[in-house]
């Protein structure tokens, strides 16, 4: 991600060994980082997707643009599905995973 | 939307070649497209099958129309304050035409940390890119106000 002013380059941490799910959220979605899109932009599409206050929504696209990925939910299949749409409809890559 | 004609005219043109690349057959393997309409798995060939067979019509329409309402406006020579779902159609679109253009560019992490020299014509293309991320940078501002 990147803002609209010029930053200094950073490091990507490589992205965690992966949050685990809960047996009733079996499906995951996680959001992958890009060289791209605006860290303002990932942030608010974070609370509007999802009703995240703002201070959640920063920390998640921080995760993406210094650990590379995050996990922004987790549901049942169709919720992931939809989740995943959305994100996509938005421009952002996300892809859904169950994660064991 | 404040825009100068120029400005205008440009992001005209730019949405009008977008147009035509959703329209466009698409290249196995086209870099942009890929990145328009990514993949929803990273590890399940049969997910991501599912996904586009449920999905990528409706995300392509949706693509289209989104364009479409931002090209009526822009034809128009509105200038009128956009309403917060123009507001938010306008958003979206800006994000595609970004993401097709660095794309294209071969944009990386390093590519923003410094500004495009605009009088340099090979950098014109980056010079754009960073204006779209402005014009995104301040909707984003309106909306989250």
């Amino acid at each position: 991600m990147t803002s609209a002013a010029p930053t200094k380059p950073e490091t990507i941490d490589l992205p965690d060994a992966g949050e685990a799910a809960e047996p009733q959220f079996p499906w995951v979605v996680i959001v992958w980082n890009d060289p791209i899109n605006l860290m303002s932009y990932v942030t608010y599409v974070f609370q509007k997707l999802f009703g995240y206050s703002r201070e959640k929504a920063t920390k998640l696209m921080l995760d993406v643009h210094h650990r590379g990925r995050a996990v922004v939910s987790a549901g049942p299949r169709e919720k992931a599905e939809m989740d995943v749409y959305r994100l996509h409809a938005h421009g952002l890559w996300a892809t859904m995973t169950k994660d064991a | 939307m404040a825009l100068t004609e120029e400005e205008g005219e440009l992001l005209k043109g730019i949405v009008r070649e977008y147009l035509e690349l959703l329209e466009a057959d698409r290249e196995p393997g086209d870099p942009v497209m890929a990145r328009l309409f990514p993949s929803a798995s990273m590890d399940d060939p049969t997910l991501e099958a599912d996904f586009r067979e449920l999905a990528g019509d409706d995300l392509l329409s949706h693509k289209r129309q989104t364009a479409g309402r931002v090209l009526e406006y822009l034809d128009a020579g509105d200038r009128r304050p956009l309403t917060e779902e123009e507001q938010e159609a306008w958003l979206v679109l800006l994000t595609d035409l970004r993401l097709a253009m660095g794309v294209r560019l071969g944009v990386t992490d390093e590519t923003f940390d410094s500004f495009p020299n605009p009088s340099d014509p090979a950098q014109w293309p980056l010079a754009v890119l960073h204006y779209l991320g402005s014009l995104q940078e301040s909707l984003v501002t309106a909306l989250d106000a």
